[in-house]
């Protein structure tokens, strides 16, 4: 066995003299281990002083760990020193009583008392373990201490102490809910007031309908998973009223009761009933309990269809053991609802015009109805012998209650629609079995729960569709016998099932397309089931059979369906153009959504439909619908589209339309792209989007630099089509003017270029040729003429910085260049030096070229170095250098500039490692020797 | 030493010593004087003389060394309560009818008299808790006047100041301390002037190794 030994004073003096800054404090306290010294240090005032008593600042106190770690060996001493902290608000010290106080014997953790009682108001801290309240509390319950020990509990969990709101904890919920069951049991039966009062308060608090709590139609238990405040207290009330009921505490159902209100009458019932069925039959605490249960059943406030449940249970509990009991049941239950003659005649009269006879017999049924509920809910077995005929004589007029014990208030919860059948049982049916069975099946559901729907009916057989489209081929009359909401499925999976590349029943899809297309919007079945649950007319139908026509006629499918087909396709495709349905559906809904254009373009049929005729001119000029393709697409064009869907598809396609029809394109260009003249909206939509879609090419660039020109002019932002993070239309814009300098397409006095350079902020000037060198990352290679075009235009950015130290903001992603690894050290190091040394925000990138920062010590160490002084130049940047920094990028760049033979370089480097290990880095010196000695390198840098 | 060869200091003394020397050739000079003195015994009727210069060598170290260490410190104000004190009684001749002592509630003072009173006051009001905060600005990174360091920089500075004073033992009441106090004193300053001139990762290698020592079990016997 090993012991610690006490230090002497001088020990003590001495280290308290060695350790005098806050690293050096951090790595004695952190190493220490030996209780011994507790005492000693708090003695020579080790413990008077933690960081700050500003209530903003959190600063870590390395001592208070230390304390926390030696409190069981020494406990006075450790409450000791934290009742002198009292006035402090850092949050590690907060943290440290409750810890403390869970170590120490529970008379030493009383003593804490004072302190808390002290940070009421404020708050016992953020950094506090909820499951260190929790231990403390239940320390102080168990060991003696029950007085202090309640006082804590009820501070920390009774409602409303957070002081945010009302009602709230000083818990968050998932951990009130976790804790309180620790508490609850080490409090005992005889805290059943206490917990019952956090119970009651929270009620009050948060407003719940009395008893009828949504998240607790059981008292047996929660329905939900969620933890919450509310279901923790009601099964810590619960269980304690259990087990005080089984400690033979009669007055226990008094306590519930005396609150008044019905969730505690619940309780008492449930408790009553897991008591009697927990006691030993004969016994007297079988009767005692019995006489609770019979009082509480036969007292006017229980006939309440609130706890009719827990109600029926108790008596059930009651019937078998003390059958006799329950025999004034039978005149409970001929009194009927605890309400008035006249307040449920009131009740009743929802029509002013009803008759009295009407009335009577609506009163009459509900008493039937209500008297049939209870009945049922105690059941025949356990009803006293004259009540039995009149359940059956119920069940029989009014036929037999399912599930007689199903709480009044039910919470169900379904993940999507369901389908009366498989997706592998709709499989095994054989083709006409299927059709007949999608032809007759009837949706009865209310749209709330997971009844079977067509919706989700339809959902299985676009599944069965997919991957099996024979299933449903050969038949050519699908739009007369099916629901629309089955011929959507229907197409959606026919569309899947074809970009699969499975064979199709091209007769029957054209057919039952050109069928749903000519249907007139308005459904032959009149819908059936919830709101979602069947579609109410052929507008989604229509739409998936745009989505497969626009799919089908894509020239890169053309291979899919064979020529006849694909001419169908495409006539359906531009005849169906002309449907001012789609148009006027897409005018008056598709702002509403928040999406932006090329995002619309794919979720509207109007949209859908330009898609598809741009992709059928596509096909070139040689194609039999050309002329009528081009035709009916510049037709739709000329409509003003309000939310320019339609250009975003144009720009999309720019590409290929120029390949496919350049004649066609070229005249059509200023119409939907603009000119130098200006963009409107759509023009600025279509501009972006093609920007955004199409990788840089020379022909394009020239082709659009008019409409570039004009954007960049443009006082206002241009619209984006397709919105891109960390990017802009005008960025891009950049981006392709830099690509066309780099690429030997322009010169500098390329106007777009210009324009760009001189109007654009720098911010956006820095994205885009950081841009640049992020997509030169990704490229396998990079011709050296693009390279050195691209060094000398950073050159030029770098000299006009110099010149304009205002747009030093350009220079901020030149991180990409090196992490490009394109270009040598030689050629960036010193670059980087330049652009840090203008004051860059480069740096704050830093934690991605430590690798390559470490890679270009060898070559040079004193420019690494400059680099990494420069890099490092704030306190913040010093404290998480070794993580922010790529892990070992430091230590091999000290080492190279130590080990380089040059004494000033050697001393500064030296320097700068002892001045990041006083910020925290202790490891770092031992890493750089390794550093130096070989065993670390940069190929040991993380990326 | 005093016969000119050279003393041998160990290993710790010596890097004090070169640390000093960095700062100040004067203080590393009170430091070896110092040094020399207690490595040699005291010729019979000489204890306390060699005591006080001891004392008196480590006390000018321990002023001195903020300013050496150019840590930032608050100046002392010059002329210092002291030296405006001394003149008072040639202005109180000047004024031969002033009589502070007047039985009655509000003396009258010359203009030029109150004004020297003042200067006094203002001076000793700087001067107070100067050394203490002089002290805390070298001890500490964050100027803590609180700092158990401080506390025990105080004490060797009183024990110094006491013997560097013999007027304030005239009547010879207290006993000289021994060597062994005054090696404890010393070393105080020695390890403030270590931890304050090392690097940091010296200061580390020296507290793991503190720690080693602390952390140090002993086999107990089995019960």
């Amino acid at each position: 066995m090993t012991g610690y030994v006490a230090p002497t004073t001088d020990q003590v003096a001495e280290v308290l003299r060695r350790i005098p800054t806050p690293a050096l404090r951090r790595a004695f306290f952190e190493g220490l281990r030996n209780p011994l010294w507790l005492a000693p240090l708090a003695n020579q005032g080790a413990f008077t002083k933690p960081p700050s008593s500003d209530e903003s600042a959190d600063e870590y106190w390395p001592e208070i760990d230390y304390v926390i770690r030696s409190a069981a060996a020494a406990p006075t001493t450790a409450v000791d020193i934290l009742l002198a902290l009292s006035e402090s608000r850092n949050s590690w010290i907060r943290r440290a009583v409750f810890a403390v106080g869970a170590r120490v014997p529970a008379s030493e953790a009383a003593r804490l008392k004072p302190i808390l009682k002290k940070w009421l108001a404020t708050g016992f801290g953020w950094r506090t373990d909820p499951r260190e309240m929790t231990s403390f509390t239940v320390n102080l319950l168990e060991g003696g201490e029950r007085k202090v020990g309640e006082w804590v509990a009820n501070a920390i969990f009774h409602p409303g102490a957070a002081g945010t709101t009302t009602h709230e904890p000083m818990l968050r919920d998932y951990w009130y809910a976790s804790e309180l069951p620790r508490v609850a049991s080490a409090l005992g039966a005889g805290s059943l007031p206490l917990v019952l009062g956090w119970l009651v308060e929270y009620q009050d608090r948060t407003g719940q309908p009395d008893g009828w709590s949504l998240s607790r139609p059981s008292i047996r238990e929660s329905s939900t998973n969620r933890r919450a405040v509310e279901d923790a207290l009601i099964d810590a009330v619960r269980d304690l009223s259990i087990q005080r009921l089984q400690m033979r505490a009669p007055d226990t159902v008094d306590i519930l009761l005396d609150t008044r209100i019905m969730l505690a009458r619940r309780i008492a019932m449930f408790a009553t009933r897991e008591a009697i069925l927990t006691s030993k039959v004969g016994t007297p605490d079988e009767t005692s309990l019995v006489a609770v249960a019979t009082k509480l059943l036969f007292d006017q406030a229980s006939i309440n269809e609130r706890c009719r449940i827990e109600y029926a249970e108790l008596a059930q509990a009651v019937a078998a053991r003390s059958p006799h009991s329950l025999d004034p049941l039978a005149e409970v239950i001929e009194q009927g609802p605890n309400v008035s003659s006249i307040e449920l005649r009131s009740r009743l009269a929802r029509d002013s015009d009803i008759t009295d006879a009407e009335l009577d017999a609506r009163v009459a049924d509900f008493l039937d109805h209500w008297k049939h509920a209870w009945l049922a809910a105690i059941g025949a077995e356990s009803l006293p012998p004259q009540l039995q005929p009149v359940l059956a004589k119920l069940d029989a007029q009014r036929g037999v209650i399912e599930r007689p014990l199903r709480p009044p208030v039910e919470v169900i919860s379904w993940t999507g629609p369901s389908s009366p059948r498989t997706h592998d049982e709709l499989g095994m049916m054989a083709p006409a079995e299927l059709l007949s069975h999608l032809e007759t099946w009837q949706d009865t559901g209310d749209g709330w729960g997971p009844e079977p729907s067509h919706e989700g009916q339809g959902r299985e057989l676009t599944r069965l569709v997919t991957s099996n489209p024979e299933r449903i081929a050969g038949f050519q009359d699908l739009v007369k016998r099916l629901r629309p909401i089955y011929l959507r499925a229907i197409l959606g999976g026919w569309e899947a099932a074809n970009k699969a590349g499975l064979e199709l029943d091209w007769d029957q899809v054209i057919t039952t397309t050109r069928d749903v297309l000519a249907h007139g919007i308005e459904s032959d079945f009149p819908p059936q089931g919830g709101r979602f649950d069947d579609d109410p007319d052929f507008s989604g139908a229509k739409r998936a059979a745009i989505d497969l026509l626009e799919e089908l006629v894509k020239p890169s499918t053309e291979a899919k369906i064979p020529q006849k087909w694909s001419s169908h396709a495409a006539e359906l495709l531009i005849s169906a153009a002309s449907d001012q349905g789609a148009w006027h559906e897409y005018v008056s809904s598709a702002g509403e959504s928040g999406m932006d254009p090329l995002t619309l373009s794919l979720n509207w049929q109007w949209p859908t439909m330009i898609r598809g005729l741009a992709a059928l001119v596509c096909h070139g000029t040689s194609a039999t619908w050309s002329e009528a393709s081009r035709h009916a697409l510049r037709t739709e064009l000329d409509r003003a589209d309000p939310w320019g869907a339609s250009r975003a598809v144009m720009g999309e396609h720019l590409g290929r339309l120029l390949q496919a029809d350049e004649t066609w394109t070229i005249q059509n260009l200023a119409s939907i792209f603009g000119s130098a003249e200006g963009l409107d909206r759509n023009q600025q939509i279509a501009l972006s989007a093609a920007m955004a879609i199409h990788h840089y090419h020379g022909t394009l660039f020239r082709l659009l630099s008019p409409s570039m020109l004009a954007a960049l002019e443009a006082e206002d932002p241009v619209v984006d089509g397709w919105p891109q993070p960390n990017s802009s239309p005008i960025q891009r814009i950049g981006e392709w003017a830099i690509k066309a300098l780099i690429f030997g397409d322009a010169t500098t006095s390329d106007a777009v270029a210009r324009e760009f350079f001189s109007t654009v902020d720098p911010e956006t000037r820095g994205g885009a040729l950081g841009h640049i060198g992020w997509e030169m990352m990704h490229a396998t290679e990079v011709s050296e003429s693009v390279r050195e075009e691209f060094a000398r235009l950073w050159d030029k950015r770098i000299d006009h910085v110099n010149s304009h130290i205002a747009d030093v903001a350009e220079l901020r992603q030149f991180y990409w260049v090196i992490k490009s690894d394109k270009f040598s050290a030689e050629w960036w190091l010193p670059r980087l030096n330049a652009i840090l040394a203008l004051g860059s925000n480069a740096d704050v990138e830093r934690f991605m070229i430590g690798k390559e920062l470490a890679a270009a010590a060898d070559s040079d160490p004193q420019g690494a170095f400059q680099a990494l002084t420069q890099l490092l130049s704030t306190a913040d940047a010093r404290r998480t250098a070794a993580y922010e920094l790529s892990r070992n990028a430091v230590p091999v760049v000290l080492a190279r500039a130590i080990g380089a033979g040059d004494p000033g370089l050697e001393l500064a480097a030296t320097n700068l490692m002892n001045e990041l290990g006083a910020a925290g880095d202790f490891g770092l010196a031992k890493r750089v020797e390794e550093a130096r000695r070989g065993e670390l390198t940069h190929a040991d840098v993380e990326d | 030493m005093s016969d000119g060869s050279q003393p041998s200091f160990d290993a710790r003394q010596t890097r004090v010593l070169s640390a000093l020397a960095d700062k100040s050739d004067a203080l590393a000079g009170l430091y070896v004087f110092a040094l020399e003195q207690l490595g040699m015994p005291a010729p019979s009727g000489r204890e306390v003389a060699r005591v006080s210069l001891i004392c008196h060598s480590m006390r000018e170290i321990m002023n001195g060394l903020p300013a050496a260490m150019a840590v930032n410190t608050r100046v002392r104000p010059n002329p210092g309560s002291g030296s405006l004190t001394s003149k008072l009684p040639l202005l109180a001749s000047n004024h031969p009818g002033l009589d502070l002592r007047a039985d009655q509630d509000v003396v009258p003072v010359p203009r030029e008299f109150a004004i020297a009173v003042a200067e006094v006051i203002d001076a000793a009001t700087k001067e107070q808790g100067i050394q203490v905060a002089n002290a805390a600005a070298l001890l500490t990174d964050d100027n803590d006047e609180t700092h158990p360091l401080v506390r025990q920089w105080k004490s060797a500075q009183r024990f110094f100041l006491q013997w560097t004073h013999l007027d304030r033992n005239s009547n010879g009441t207290r006993a000289l301390p021994d060597d062994l106090e005054i090696w404890s004193n010393i070393r105080v300053v020695e390890d403030v002037v270590e931890v304050r001139t090392a690097l940091f990762f010296e200061n580390l290698g020296a507290v793991q190794d503190l720690l080693a020592i602390a952390n140090a079990g002993v086999e107990e016997e089995p019960s």
